[in-house]
């Protein structure tokens, strides 16, 4: 293709990189090299083909929200070890494992006809030193007040998004998030609260118990169990109902949520904990659980990268517990599945003699 | 907060912090302001997203490095030079997320790369209607054959509209270099483009 030798000089322009006199130079090139015209018109759309890029996605306020959500947890939660946790004043000494997602989504952030997208299960544990019995935080724009008293601890929350985290309250004390329609009662526990036209129309508990009221009736749920507004999912199946004089446009329903609704962190998390269990009780001594749950994370997550060292560890451990056949059938089992695996010479002899080498 | 006794702690919402100049701001997150990393996470946390997307990440991968970014921040905000906006100081850190990630990803990438390289291209060619929705696609489906040195570069001057002198000063490289890798990237895309957008 044929090239000016003034690209470089146009390219330069397009930059900001020439002095005037350059500039004026160029400039009047342009007027005569129909090339650099055309050179100079590509710089320009790369540049604005570069930036009309732009991600796509949910309502800002709502991905923002959720993202604070996201680091308010990593903030305050000790993660790995003790160098990677973070102080943060008086959130850092908030306690207990009680965290709670208020979603209000207003006509704002999503239009009525959309399904409300899946918020992920907020907070875990929250440190635990504190004089603090919640903190809350609201996103740009929430409408919330709270009041503190006598045990009495009450959000009262009118429009907008707030996450609040709660420490396990005492004997004497509640905590109650009031929305236009209804309230919803903490008794520890971790779970999500959407509202939408000043109607609650979801709540999913991820882990605790929860009680409901709304629209004069009331509801107890549990882990893994999810209560939605029939006028605004109708496609949800039925599941209980607490019968206690609901009124006509709205159902109580109750119904486990499916394994596959927890997001991936959630599902990774599950694995880890799987497989953390099986290896704590290898080293606790208790071989015949450890060999249980290990084989029960190598199958159910044949594709993690653990569950070669699991399947290997499934055979050390029956071995261990003196139980040499099924220690040579599960070492056979590691060798039939990862025929060049780390750990072939030591299963090759496990398999043969359902024992483990001497140690040196 | 005390269990017993009254406290009111009426609208607990965020305008005060949303006027805070973002050095006061980044002063607060090094003292361990909560408060403040939210107002700094709403403040640049969409220009941080586009910035990902720009540089060619997924959505799921795009929200991990923001969330990882903000973390990040919470450890570098007693680096921060005092400059007005936090804007450039917060790309600076996600393109060390991105660095950091491609390394651990280097060989998945490659992989990928090849796999891609292998598809017809009317498959990896978006199908967008008229001309110049087909010539963005094709701009864009070259920007993703830069390398990553390259499109940062690109992205950062052409995308975010920084400096040359910023963007050098955040990988660390010399002035001379963005301008090579900027020059290279163009370059790239002109032949890419003159060949259809196809390898």
């Amino acid at each position: 293709m044929k090239r000016c030798s003034m690209e470089l000089l146009v390219e330069a322009r397009h930059d900001g990189r020439l002095g005037e006199r350059d500039l004026a130079q160029i400039e009047r090139h342009l007027g005569t090299c129909p090339d650099c015209v055309t050179f100079a018109g590509e710089l320009e759309r790369f540049r604005s083909t570069v930036q009309e890029i732009m991600p796509p996605g949910e309502p800002v306020a709502l991905g923002r929200m959720r993202g604070r959500l996201r680091l308010l947890r990593a903030a305050t939660v000790s993660e790995d070890t003790p160098s990677r946790r973070i102080r943060f004043g008086a959130v850092a000494a908030v306690v207990g494992t009680v965290a709670i997602a208020m979603v209000i989504v207003t006509s704002l952030f999503v239009r009525n006809d959309r399904e409300a997208p899946h918020v992920r299960p907020l907070m875990g544990e929250v440190r635990a030193d504190s004089a603090f019995t919640a903190f809350v935080e609201g996103a740009d724009g929430s409408r919330f007040s709270r009041t503190d008293e006598d045990g009495l601890h009450q959000v009262e929350l009118s429009e907008g998004i707030v996450a609040i985290a709660v420490r396990h309250l005492r004997e004497h004390e509640r905590f109650v998030v009031h929305t236009p329609d209804g309230e919803v009662e903490v008794r520890g526990t971790r779970f999500l609260v959407e509202v939408r036209d000043a109607h609650m129309t979801r709540v999913e508990v991820e882990e605790g118990v929860v009680e409901v009221r709304v629209a004069g009736a009331e509801l107890t749920l549990r882990a893994h169990q999810k209560w939605t507004a029939v006028a605004v999912a109708p496609r949800e199946p039925a599941a209980t109902s607490t019968g206690r004089g609901e009124p006509s446009s709205f159902k109580l329903q109750a119904r486990a949520l499916p394994r596959h609704a927890h997001p991936p962190t959630t599902e990774r998390s599950l694995r880890a904990s799987d497989f953390q269990d099986g290896m704590r009780r290898l080293e606790t001594g208790d071989f015949g659980d450890a060999a249980g749950k290990l084989h029960k994370f190598a199958e159910e997550h044949a594709t993690d990268p653990r569950a070669e060292d699991a399947l290997f560890l499934v055979a050390m451990s029956l071995a261990r517990a003196g139980r040499a056949e099924e220690a040579e059938a599960a070492a056979r089992r590691y060798l039939e599945r990862y025929p060049n695996g780390y750990r072939h010479l030591e299963a090759t002899r496990l398999a043969r003699t359902g024992k483990l080498a001497p140690s040196p | 907060m005390s269990s017993s006794g009254t406290k009111k702690l009426a609208r607990v919402s965020a305008p005060r912090e949303v006027a805070r100049p973002d050095p006061e701001l980044m002063l607060a997150i090094a003292r361990g302001e909560l408060a403040a990393l939210g107002t700094v996470y709403d403040r640049y946390q969409s220009d941080l997203l586009r910035f990902f997307h720009r540089m060619g990440l997924g959505e799921s991968d795009a929200d991990d490095l923001l969330h990882e970014t903000f973390i990040r921040l919470i450890r570098a905000a007693r680096l921060y030079d005092g400059r007005p906006s936090a804007r450039g100081f917060l790309i600076g850190i996600a393109a060390k997320q991105i660095r950091s990630r491609r390394r651990s990803l280097g060989r998945l990438g490659e992989i990928l790369r090849a796999f891609a390289a292998e598809l017809s291209p009317r498959l990896v060619a978006p199908q967008v209607d008229g001309g110049g929705q087909e010539e963005r696609a094709r701009i864009e489906h070259a920007l993703g054959r830069l390398t990553a040195e390259k499109r940062m570069a690109f992205v950062m001057v052409e995308g975010e509209g920084m400096s040359a002198e910023e963007v050098a000063s955040i990988l660390g490289i010399p002035i001379a270099t963005v301008w090579t890798r900027l020059h290279h990237a163009r370059k790239e895309l002109r032949k890419s483009l003159a060949r259809g957008g196809q390898r």
